[in-house]
């Protein structure tokens, strides 16, 4: 079994010196998949970036089809909320390739045999990651493989106030818990559907997790709606920021409105650029539960981030949608449980906002902070290749 | 003529009475005596007057007569005399003068102008007046001398109808003509993201409009009032660009100027300029056009304006290489309203550069040219210090424009700086043949560091237990692994040593049930590319390709990534202009960073099939698509139209990009441009 090792200090100072040897193991072992590696801590203060090693080995037939740098995303959620942040690998420099060359230097068939890279990227780069205090789990999804998940903590390690646990349990009590987002995919009829369907439901897991089911091979006919139809039923943790609770009557304000003139020390450039961070800070409070919003389903009483993670198979870029699913178990907002059941159905074919799943194979993927499901496969057939005689 | 003329010369006003008083000897108290008036030059009779004797003088009350209105003189001299018992007496001289003037104005046409305020000068007295409702006024009490009289701002004199001693009649001008001093009138290119320049007024988003008094109405007068008016293009025209608002800064509708807004300037002293200030907003291609008068129909002069932008690059580059001529370059950027203007060239030879700067000079062989010449490679490899010949002295407008011949990447970026590496393991089934294909080219020397690209190999022979070779492996080393580009740029020739029993000796495909496939396992440095340029910040790294068309459109590309195209989330829009508007930008789909489609669906009818040929489409691109795999049905390279489309052909100008499309250009033009990206 092939492991990434590395001290911490060595993700920074020397994150590829054991690289050849990793890929021969890899090619050794016949190793096909991701695995990754990442710091199990990053200190906020004393580093600016979080540094991720890949290896990634692939049949020579699944390499000539799906290039790394092209068709892989890389998913880190944060424990202590569920947020989620996805992002690829491309080289993004704004680099000008010449066209392709005709297929003189490709194989039509590259025949048995097995290629492994070990690639370095800054994951706080690569997903937009905001520099600030978390536990998070990171996985990396590539047409039908995804990598172990490694988990990485970012801290500040700091001065004393930091270190002093009374300090931390007072700020905790002053820290006005967080509120759950709106519903996304909003219900609507007859799907997207969260409520627990008799005949459809997969049976709720015993042990924290998702049980999925997922329409394995589904024609795209043009005269009626087909449908894709991914089921789920899960127990997962319950954080008191995922509970629905009334508005609270001192609403935190919604940051100012950005002044539009530059002030004397910024250029028209830096100006646009600071109204757009500004402008973006209420999102980016909404998406972090810091203000209030009305999660859109009367009956829920809690709503729970889940992943969905779509792979075109057997290339393609991934598609990622953080999912907001609402539960209507009773319970207590003052004392909620430690975990709560819940179930989904969602038709791939017909999400909103124009992300849905489109003709050819896909990997699925469930994601639910330590808590993953796949990959589920699919087919999505055009009407054209079905038909005709045997 | 005899008298004393001991006492000064008396004045007094045409048809005021004066008192003649001459001493006389003699006479009878009471008796008549006559006085007579004369001119001084010339003696000529003026008057007679009948007096009487009074206490010794003889006296008489006199109207006095003197010039006449129509005259050229204001005043005339004269004296007296009389005879009594046959003694004459002289006066000293007396000068009669004119005291009313009369004044009269008219308009070009010779109708009555009424009310035009004048003032009338004889010597330091200043009479202030107005002709009044009727077009004439009579001064009084104008004392001798020259007169002089001066038509109050905005009046000018065109020509004295009557200019006499007593009747001055003007025709006048209402008003002044107005004249652009700066910018001058016609059309005037602004370079609106240039820093505010006093000494430059061509430079800066603000303007300051100066206007003065054509030379042929004279000076400016404290009092004229200059009217300015701007008139926009129709909105369509403009750039949505909210900020900085266009306006006329202090100007606003005026009845005068709606529905344009215009501003009246009243000049304070005479011989001032009026100023105003125009806010022309950044926007590249932004017109207005400034109308000035001296009356509120604003028609002596104008001036369009229109914005433009300047960027400035240094160009750096090997001094053997002869860049192509950028007027293609130019022109794509002119239509955005953009001149790239090079502020310095930097050339530089082999031995300029470091020695052990990696993968920089290469032989051209690599590359199918002469054994022996150089080429010059950058890239991730060796950018940093071709980037540190960069003398930024335009900041925060300078570009850094470097040409090489070839554009590889040996490092994952500036970064990582360790080599690409890549694990290749597959089956070999006759002593030589190619392995398969890496993701990226390999050279003779390594790119990053110049060596074999070979870093570890090994075989291992799959004969099945109690075949020959079973069991027997090895390793493979450079002399085994050869790189012949002129075949195969990513792949390697790799021929198994024989020598009895080596694995060249043992391979096979099976069938004979003797020799069997060999696996190899290489490990191979690589670089990633070709590339036709990039842009990082304000370096633009552009390939010397072939085709001018192609390197200008790569010069053009560069420079639109520097200048925050194609539009994105991270590339976000000015105020005014919505990013999913434009309908064709794009991210990924194979080309690194934002750029432009426009254009491609209506080139691509296939799609390479991965397998060595293509397949049609069926209806445009996917989201998922890598438009490289896009293509006609003989498998040829599609494109965008746009220059920010993420590929283009290296030498083929059919296929070169039509400028910035319709879709990005709103955004090139909206573009601040005060500040590169960084």
């Amino acid at each position: 079994m092939v492991e990434l090792r590395l001290e911490r200090a060595q993700f920074w100072d020397a994150p590829q010196r054991d690289e050849l040897a990793l890929l021969e193991r890899a090619a050794d072992d016949g190793f096909l998949g991701l695995r990754i590696a990442a710091p199990d801590e990053v200190d906020l203060d004393a580093r600016a970036t979080l540094p991720l090693v890949t290896l990634r080995s692939a049949s020579l037939r699944d390499a000539a089809r799906s290039a790394f740098r092209k068709d892989a995303v890389g998913v880190a959620l944060r424990l202590e909320s569920g947020e989620a942040w996805a992002g690829g690998f491309a080289r993004e420099k704004g680099g000008r390739p010449p066209p392709r060359r005709p297929a003189a230097d490709l194989d039509e068939d590259p025949g048995e045999g097995l290629t492994a890279n070990l690639y370095v990227h800054d994951l706080r780069e690569r997903l937009g990651l905001p520099w600030r205090p978390g536990t998070l789990r990171v996985t990396l999804f590539q047409g039908e493989h995804a990598s172990n998940p490694v988990t990485v903590r970012l801290v500040r390690a700091g001065g004393a106030l930091a270190r002093d646990p009374d300090v931390a349990q007072f700020l905790a009590a002053r820290r006005r818990p967080a509120y759950p987002q709106p519903v996304w995919p909003p219900i609507d009829h007859p799907y997207p559907s969260y409520e627990r369907d008799e005949e459809t439901s997969p049976p709720v897991p015993d042990a924290r997790g998702f049980a999925v089911t997922l329409d394995r091979v589904v024609e795209l006919e043009p005269r009626r709606a087909a449908r894709c139809m991914l089921r789920a039923s899960f127990r997962l943790p319950l954080l008191p920021r995922h509970v629905v609770r009334p508005a609270p009557e001192d609403d935190e304000a919604a940051p100012s409105a950005p002044r539009e003139a530059p002030t004397p020390d910024e250029t028209w450039e830096q100006a646009e650029a600071r109204e757009a961070r500004e402008a973006t800070r209420l999102a980016d409070a909404r998406a972090r539960g810091l203000v209030w919003q009305d999660v859109g389903d009367a009956g829920a009483t809690a709503v729970l981030p889940v992943v969905l993670v779509a792979c075109p198979l057997p290339a393609g870029r991934p598609q990622v949608w953080p999912l907001q699913v609402p539960v209507d178990a009773p319970l207590d907002p003052a004392a909620p449980p430690a975990e709560v059941a819940g179930h989904l159905h969602l038709d791939l074919l017909a999400l909103p906002e124009g992300r849905r799943l489109r003709g050819g194979s896909w990997a699925v993927w469930l994601l639910a902070g330590e808590h993953a499901s796949g990959p589920h496969r699919t087919a999505v057939v055009p009407s054209s290749a079905v038909g005709g005689g045997a | 003529m005899s008298g004393s003329a001991t006492a000064k010369v008396k004045q007094v006003p045409v048809d005021k009475e004066a008192t003649l008083e001459l001493k006389v000897q003699g006479g009878e108290e009471g008796a008549p005596v006559t006085f007579t008036v004369l001119k001084v030059d010339g003696d000529e009779q003026v008057d007679t007057v009948d007096g009487t004797i009074k206490k010794g003088k003889a006296v008489a009350k006199w109207v006095a007569k003197g010039p006449e209105p129509d005259g050229e003189d204001r005043s005339l001299r004269v004296y007296y005399t009389c005879e009594v018992n046959g003694v004459k007496t002289v006066s000293p001289e007396l000068e009669v003068y004119l005291a009313k003037v009369e004044v009269t104005s008219q308009l070009e046409d010779g109708s009555a102008l009424a009310d035009a305020s004048f003032v009338l000068e004889v010597g330091k007295k200043e009479i202030k007046g107005s002709t009044g409702s009727s077009g004439t006024y009579t001064v009084d009490n104008v004392p001798p001398g020259e007169v002089e009289i001066t038509w109050r701002a905005p009046l000018r004199l065109v020509e004295w109808v009557e200019d006499t001693a007593g009747k001055k009649k003007a025709k006048l001008k209402k008003s002044f003509k107005a004249q652009l001093l700066w910018p001058p009138e016609g059309d005037h290119k602004q370079w609106v993201n240039l820093k505010k320049d006093p000494k430059k007024p061509e430079q800066g988003n603000r303007l300051q409009v100066r206007v003065g008094v054509h030379p042929d109405d004279g000076p400016s007068r404290a009092g004229d009032v200059v009217y300015a008016k701007i008139v926009y293009p129709a909105p369509a025209d403009l750039s949505p660009r909210e900020q900085p608002k266009r306006e006329l800064v202090k100007g606003a509708v005026q009845p005068w100027s709606d529905p344009d807004p215009g501003i009246a300037v009243e000049l304070k002293k005479d011989g001032a300029e009026a100023t105003f200030e125009l806010e022309l907003g950044l926007a590249g291609g932004d017109q207005v056009t400034v109308k000035v008068g001296g009356t509120d129909t604003c028609e002596d002069a104008e001036v369009t304006i229109t914005n433009w932008r300047k960027v400035f690059y240094q160009l750096t580059r090997n001094k053997a290489s002869a860049v192509h001529d950028l007027s293609r370059a130019e022109g794509d950027l002119a239509d955005v309203f953009v001149v790239y203007e090079q502020s310095k060239e930097l050339t530089f030879e082999r031995k300029d550069t470091p020695k052990d700067l990696p993968g920089a000079w290469v032989d051209a062989a690599e590359f199918g040219g002469t054994a022996g010449d150089l080429l010059l490679v950058i890239g991730s490899h060796n950018a940093a210090w071709f980037r540190k010949q960069f003398v930024d002295d335009k900041k925060p407008l300078g570009n850094h424009v470097m040409i090489c011949d070839k554009q590889y990447d040996a490092w994952e970026s500036a970064k990582s700086k360790a080599p690409l590496r890549q694990l290749v393991s597959f089956d070999l089934k006759k002593a030589t043949d190619w392995s398969p294909a890496l993701d990226g080219e390999v050279f003779q020397k390594n790119l990053a560091d110049g060596k074999h690209p070979l870093v570890s190999g090994s075989w291992t022979s799959t004969a099945p237990k109690g075949k020959p070779g079973y069991g027997k492996k090895g390793k493979l080393a450079a002399a085994d692994v050869a790189v012949d580009r002129t075949q195969q740029t990513r792949r390697v020739l790799v021929t198994l040593p024989g020598g009895g029993s080596g694995p060249g000796d043992l391979v096979g495909d099976g069938t004979d049930d003797a020799h069997f496939p060999v696996r190899v396992t290489l490990t191979l440095t690589y670089a990633l590319g070709p590339y036709l340029g990039e842009s990082d910040g304000p370096h633009q790294l552009i390939v010397l390709t072939p085709g001018s068309d192609c390197f200008n459109d790569t010069i053009t590309h560069e420079l639109g990534h520097t200048l925050r195209q194609a539009p994105s989330k991270t590339n976000a829009p000015p105020k005014g202009l919505v990013l999913d508007d434009h309908a064709h930008r794009y991210n990924y789909h194979g080309h690194s960073g934002p750029h432009c489609a426009h254009g491609l669906n209506a080139a691509a009818t296939h799609k390479r099939d991965g397998k060595g040929g293509v397949e049609a489409l069926a209806g445009d691109a996917t989201d998922e698509d890598d438009y490289g795999d896009l293509c006609k049905a003989d498998g040829s390279s599609v494109f965008g139209d746009c220059v920010m489309y993420g590929s283009g052909p290296s030498s083929d100008p059919s296929s070169a990009a039509d400028g910035f499309c319709a879709d990005c250009k709103p955004y090139v033009k909206a573009q601040a441009m005060t500040t590169m990206r960084s």
